[in-house]
């Protein structure tokens, strides 16, 4: 028997080693340059021209019938459902016709491809050259090379109409500043890099974990604790907590190698280089609650100086954090989302409500909060099933998940949205 | 390091067979689950025993064992066929699994082909946040061989795993979340041999590749992938 005890336990612990990883995504080296120097950038209005529902005439089989294309910045995005896939694209406009390139990403496998995209004056390009007309019609035409595929696959997109949008407004709230290290975005969970690529992603917003240093500051984490999965090398172990900003700045990178940021540091990118519009800090450590609310002040005195609309939401996700939040002497200078049940909600004076997914749709409820004013967002939703059946069904104000990109193409491309 | 932990566990499998297998000259096919050696019509085996994963860290983030308590039985019919099936629960996951298998023998070695339905329940409204029911529905194709020697019998079984249905119900809303879809494969290996008086124990490991870990369903898994997870089970015959 002694012998079967020993057995056993040498065969659990192998178990763990032989689980399997995902498939590393090598992403495609793309020479933006050569494009980027040869073509002129498109205006705010031509980029507005070109954002909407477009129609797979060839490369449906991969993408689906219908994807939504919008602009972020000085990057056009595509979002699909089928494949559920981004392209980050980057390009502009030689005379009257337009010339992109970049790369496509389905971020729930591995694949991945260069893009080469162009519009003809024909398809669309001359109208788009003199900003006339509202882009229907507009014809992208090109081709992506794909894994196990030796030529490159033929794309045709066609504009058939303007986004889908929402009348209250909509925010698609990016999971940990856009996505999980599992999602092997090339940009570490939590990262000031992912954030920043967020809305090309498809994000409107991101979720960012928040946790304190032995020394009392801020920083954005997910994990209490230093592992493998969030960290290069097991350097530093055990609590966040235990160590002071100094000694995870000398120890720790973050699995793409990126600096473990501080949260100050964080939103002061994001308010200075992305468009993202809300930011919801998911708090999670009650020690550092009154350090949070001072960074916020900051951070939106900064915004304000640079005249950048923003908004950032001080989470509140357990009682802990509720009774810091509710003794602090700096209660009531932020806008607050309470995860808790209606009375904290109400007791926070808090501007969103943030119930579970699996909590159903509670239209009753979501009507009162929006009765009082408040906002509703639901997580984290990345069934497609039940994004689709929340967003016809529900009147959520917007959803925190894994996958923005598959969440932007349902959302934009959706017919029926209250 | 998955190579290592194969070979790994392959050694330690094999360990007790000295220890505990008892000599025989005869050779018994009668008393295993696992094997493709045709039973007489209307001999029975049932086993009773545990399995244990480890599930795919990519879906659970940290290492999460998930254990089953797990039953096996196979029925012998006529014209060298039997049923088979399995039983196996941990609160979360429920399954059962029925099947027809025709085999034959060749001296030591048997080989069988069959298929098999699995009806899975999953429930974990009871822990807070989750809130979440599933049914799901799977059919499992397989091709089965063993060779039979004096003291103990080795068997291999491949299955492919195609499901049919996959429903999901949070609070008050039910999606259809997968169906028609080939979700993996598994190769299982077992070890049968008397263990005490006239029990017989079987052992082995069912190595996984899937897309959609049943023992995870909870999850809400949205990776293409497929994963590579070993199982370990042990059983007695009693």
């Amino acid at each position: 028997m002694k012998n079967i005890t020993l057995v056993l336990a040498a065969l659990v612990l192998c178990l763990n080693g032989c689980v399997s990883e995902l498939t590393p995504v090598v992403y495609p080296t793309v020479d933006y340059e050569t494009v980027i120097s040869t073509t002129t950038p498109l205006t705010l209005e031509q980029r507005a021209q070109m954002n909407g529902i477009y129609i797979m005439q060839e490369g449906r089989s991969t993408f689906g019938d219908t994807v939504a294309v919008r602009w972020d910045g000085e990057a056009m995005s595509i979002y699909t459902v089928k494949s559920v896939s981004f392209f980050y694209v980057r390009g502009g406009m030689r005379t009257d016709s337009a010339r992109f390139v970049g790369y496509w990403r389905a971020v729930q496998g591995p694949e991945t491809g260069e893009v080469s995209l162009g519009i003809l004056a024909s398809e669309g390009g001359k109208e788009l050259a003199e900003g006339k007309g509202n882009g229907v019609g507009l014809t992208l035409r090109g081709t992506i090379t794909s894994p196990g595929s030796s030529r490159p696959n033929t794309l045709v997109l066609k504009k058939i109409k303007a986004l889908a949008n929402r009348t209250r407004g909509f925010e698609i709230i990016g999971h940990r500043g856009g996505g999980r290290n599992s999602d092997r975005l090339g940009k570490s969970e939590n990262s000031i890099e992912l954030m920043l690529f967020a809305s090309q992603l498809g994000a409107t917003a991101c979720e960012i974990d928040v946790y304190g240093t032995s020394d009392g500051v801020p920083v954005v984490f997910h994990d209490p604790t230093f592992t493998p999965r969030t960290v290069q090398g097991a350097y530093l172990l055990g609590d966040i907590s235990n160590y002071s900003l100094r000694q995870i700045r000398g120890f720790v990178r973050l699995v793409n190698g990126e600096q473990l940021p501080t949260l100050e540091e964080a939103l002061m990118e994001v308010v200075d280089k992305s468009t993202i519009r809300t930011i919801w800090l998911d708090n999670k450590d009650s020690r550092v609650v009154d350090e949070i609310l001072a960074i916020h002040q900051r951070v939106m005195d900064h915004a304000a100086s640079k005249k950048r609309t923003i908004r950032i939401l001080f989470g509140i996700p357990t009682t802990e954090i509720y009774d810091a939040y509710m003794k602090s002497p700096l209660k009531g200078t932020a806008p607050v989302l309470c995860e808790l049940d209606q009375a904290s909600v109400r007791a926070s004076n808090a501007a969103v409500w943030a119930p579970r997914f699996t909590d159903g749709l509670q239209s009753d409820v979501v009507a009162q909060m929006h009765k009082e004013g408040r906002d509703v967002y639901c997580w984290t939703m990345d069934d497609p099933g039940f994004i689709l059946r929340f967003l016809t069904e529900g009147d959520f104000d917007g959803f925190c998940t894994n996958y923005p990109t598959l969440l932007a193409a349902l959302f934009y491309t959706r017919k029926d949205l209250k | 390091m998955r190579a290592l932990g194969l070979v790994t566990i392959i050694i330690v499998l094999c360990t007790p067979l000295r220890t505990l297998a008892q000599p025989s000259d005869t050779v018994n096919f009668e008393h295993y689950v696992f094997t493709a050696h045709p039973l007489d019509g209307g001999d029975g085996v049932f086993s009773m025993g545990a399995a244990l994963t480890i599930l795919p860290q990519p879906l659970t983030e940290y290492p999460t064992p998930a254990p089953m308590v797990d039953l096996h039985w196979r029925l012998g019919l006529p014209l060298q066929t039997s049923i088979y099936g399995r039983a196996g629960s941990n609160i979360a996951t429920t399954l059962a699994n029925m099947g027809l298998m025709w085999s034959f023998s060749f001296g030591r070695a048997s080989v069988g082909v069959g298929v098999s339905e699995m009806y899975m329940y999953g429930n974990i409204t009871y822990v807070d946040g989750f809130n979440t029911v599933q049914h799901r529905w799977a059919t499992y194709p397989m091709v089965a061989a063993s060779w039979s020697f004096p003291a103990f019998t080795v068997s291999g079984r491949f299955e492919v795993e195609y499901m049919t249905s996959q429903v999901r119900t949070i609070a008050d809303q039910t999606v259809t979340t997968a169906q028609d879809q080939v979700n993996g494969g598994s190769l299982t290996l077992a070890i049968e041999q008397p263990f005490w008086k006239n029990t017989h124990v079987s052992m082995g490991v069912t190595l996984n590749y899937s897309r959609n870990p049943y023992q995870a369903w909870f999850l809400f898994n949205t990776f293409r992938d497929k994963m590579f997870y070993p199982e370990l089970f042990v059983g007695f015959m009693l």
